[in-house]
């Protein structure tokens, strides 16, 4: 065999980004996230019956939500003592302004394809479910409620909460110097969301679908896990208990009472009503206390450096969850289509179809993003790095998930 | 002239869709007795039923409920069906099943419309005049906006207490089913507040969602699966399915067979 020598321009980029640091759990449970997202949001997919909605008082929301709380603490908050608060904070809004800029043209696209199905269809529910017939109710006003993100039809209210909670932490990302601080902050606008109803306001509806006042503090809690972590507690096997008992619970509610009408009407009208009733606007307690026992019992369970998480089979996972901003925007247009294809024949031979059709989509989405930025990374500079440019801080990869 | 158009329009309609009627003549889709039967009687209305042998009802609901399923600016598809919806389809089969009877139906409400929105029309018809019996459709806006169930149970209880000081039985009915709705909405948690207000007394709980889930698996109504062509027909064939099935919870609970 011919060796070749090293040639930075023709080495094999690696669409999956590796580094001592990087946490591939993180990826990839993002990437499930995003699975799990595209599947549910599926009007008749089986595979939405075994995601993780089905079996905790959590979903996959919560999930996406800790995890970009977490990539955002990474990314930003490490680099805070170096580059400053306003350097960081600016780095942060920008990405609020990407994530921004994408949330406005998935909702003309995602506008695009739901009104021209439902005219030429004749699916007027299509409207109704979406909350796309506001649009056509008044026309010019909804274009300015979509671009103030007041207006947010169904499946296109995610986007506007991570670029509210972007803002968010650019405003408080100071005080990280001050975990506790931070934390305790964020603990009393989630109190206060939840006792008030305290919610932004929305043109549509009475609040946004997504209180941010509330969610901000699963946000947070993720960046807080990222750059301060707790110290490990001395009986974390209380918490691991704690944990377990918690999340069998979650098992029985979602799976044992709430399918069944007869044992739901009987818990709802008995004093166990308060674990069955919940709601995912304002980040019900239950929904909380469920994913950050799913968390501890994952940092309990894998390891950081686990072996699987670099094995072929984690690989896809893994890619999409690196790329998240975009396979989710078009996992929201091929899901939409995917529900036609159901809609049109709901053998098991569609399911089967829509959901590889899905997969192959969001990979190849990941995997064509994931090439853009190796081969970004892989160019030559321009001009050759003088010693000054070398001192200079290295900018924080943003964290692009 | 008009009934000569209207007799001539039904007949084409059941000539059209034979699934509108069995040959025995019975309903044309399945109304499991443990769906078409409260959990508690209804006391207003069968002492109604007893002396004026008639029924002074109020709907109050949403968008199924008035009939306007449309979406606004897209008028070419605008299903407005007023004087059809289940409400309307109700009272005929009740009337079908009670020939004798006076039945008088009043519809409110509108397409969107919360249980906040509504409360207010409630009361207001309550302390206008004496109604035997109100059915309140409420929870879809509501589950489909995520506002708060807390909120929904205290608007609905604020409901359960004027029916009770105006002596009338109160008819909850949940979200109608649908793909969409058990995809991308948590419908569970307002579920369980409707359900508990059935712990007030001349309370019940229509379950729709059940039903119309039950009509969707065996394919009998399947609004989401209807092609183009069936849409219309689908529509007619849900409300007087839905209808017949309240007339017979309503029977029921008076405790007539």
């Amino acid at each position: 065999m011919p060796t070749y020598p090293a040639d930075p321009t023709c080495a094999r980029m690696d669409l999956i980004r590796h580094s001592a640091a990087r946490d591939l759990r993180v990826d990839f449970f993002r990437g499930l996230a995003l699975w799990w997202i595209y599947t549910d949001h599926i009007p008749g997919n089986v595979l939405g019956d075994f995601s993780l909605r089905n079996f905790a008082m959590c979903d996959a929301t919560e999930v996406f939500v800790l995890l970009a709380g977490y990539g955002a603490g990474l990314s930003y908050g490490l680099g805070l003592g170096r580059n400053g608060y306003i350097s960081t904070a600016a780095d942060v809004m920008k990405r609020a302004w990407t994530l921004y800029v994408a949330h406005i043209f998935l909702f003309v696209l995602f506008t695009a394809q739901v009104t021209y199905s439902a005219t030429s269809l004749n699916r007027l529910n299509y409207l109704s479910e979406t909350r796309l017939d506001v649009l056509g109710d008044d026309p010019y006003r909804s274009m300015l409620e979509a671009l103030l993100l007041r207006f947010q039809p169904s499946l296109l209210n995610i986007l506007p909460l991570y670029v509210v909670l972007l803002v968010f932490f650019a405003a408080t990302i100071w005080l990280l110097r001050w975990p506790r601080l931070l934390f305790g902050f964020s603990l009393a606008i989630y109190t206060l969301a939840r006792l008030t109803g305290l919610n932004l306001d929305s043109w549509d509806a009475g609040g946004w679908f997504f209180n941010p006042l509330a969610w901000q503090f699963l946000f947070i809690i993720g960046a807080l896990l990222a750059c301060a972590p707790m110290r490990p507690p001395k009986r974390a096997w209380l918490l691991d208990v704690g944990a377990a008992t918690f999340l069998v619970l979650g098992v029985v509610v979602t799976l044992v009472i709430e399918p069944y009408p007869h044992r739901l009407e009987w818990v709802s009208n008995s004093p166990l009503w308060l674990l069955v009733v919940e709601d995912k606007t304002s980040l019900h307690p239950h929904r909380l206390i469920s994913i950050l026992s799913l968390t501890w019992l994952c940092v309990r369970l894998i390891r950081f450096d686990a072996a699987w998480l670099r094995s072929r089979w984690a690989a896809p996972l893994v890619l999409v969850g690196q790329n998240s901003l975009p396979v989710f925007c078009s996992g929201i247009v091929i899901g939409f289509i995917a529900r036609l294809g159901l809609e049109y024949d709901d053998s098991a031979w569609m399911e089967g179809a829509i959901n590889l059709f899905g997969a192959v989509g969001m990979l190849a989405v990941g995997a064509l993003a994931a090439w853009y930025r190796a081969k970004g990374r892989a160019k030559p500079p321009r001009a050759m790095p003088t010693v000054a440019s070398a001192l200079l801080p290295v900018n924080v990869q943003p964290d692009t998930g | 002239m008009q009934w000569l158009f209207r007799g001539f329009l039904l007949f084409a309609l059941l000539a059209a869709n034979p699934a509108l009627v069995r040959a025995d003549g019975g309903p044309a889709c399945e109304l499991p007795p443990d769906l078409t039967t409260p959990t508690d009687p209804l006391p207003n209305v069968a002492a109604a039923l007893r002396t004026k042998n008639g029924l002074d009802i109020l709907a109050l609901g949403s968008g199924s409920t008035v009939g306007d399923s449309s979406g606004a600016g897209a008028a070419a598809l605008s299903y407005r069906a007023p004087g059809a919806s289940y409400p309307y389809r109700m009272v005929e089969s009740l009337r079908a099943l009670r020939p004798s009877g006076h039945f008088q139906l009043t519809v409110k409400g509108g397409r969107d419309m919360t249980a906040e929105l509504m409360l207010p029309i409630l009361q207001e018809e309550l302390s206008a005049r004496h109604y035997d019996l109100v059915l309140w459709q409420t929870g879809t806006v509501e589950a489909v906006r995520g506002l708060r169930p807390d909120g929904l149970r205290e608007l609905l209880q604020d409901g359960v207490d004027a029916a009770a000081k105006a002596n009338v039985d109160l008819v909850l009915i949940d979200p109608q089913f649908s793909r969409f709705l058990r995809a991308n909405i948590d419908v569970s948690p307002y579920e369980t507040v409707l359900q508990q207000m059935t712990g007030n007394p001349d309370v019940t709980l229509f379950h729709r969602f059940d039903l119309t889930q039950l009509w969707v698996g065996s394919g009998e109504i399947d609004l989401e699966r209807a092609g183009r062509e069936q849409r219309d027909r689908t529509i007619v064939l849900l409300n007087s399915c839905l209808g017949e099935a309240l007339a017979r919870y309503v029977l029921a609970g008076a405790g007539e067979p």
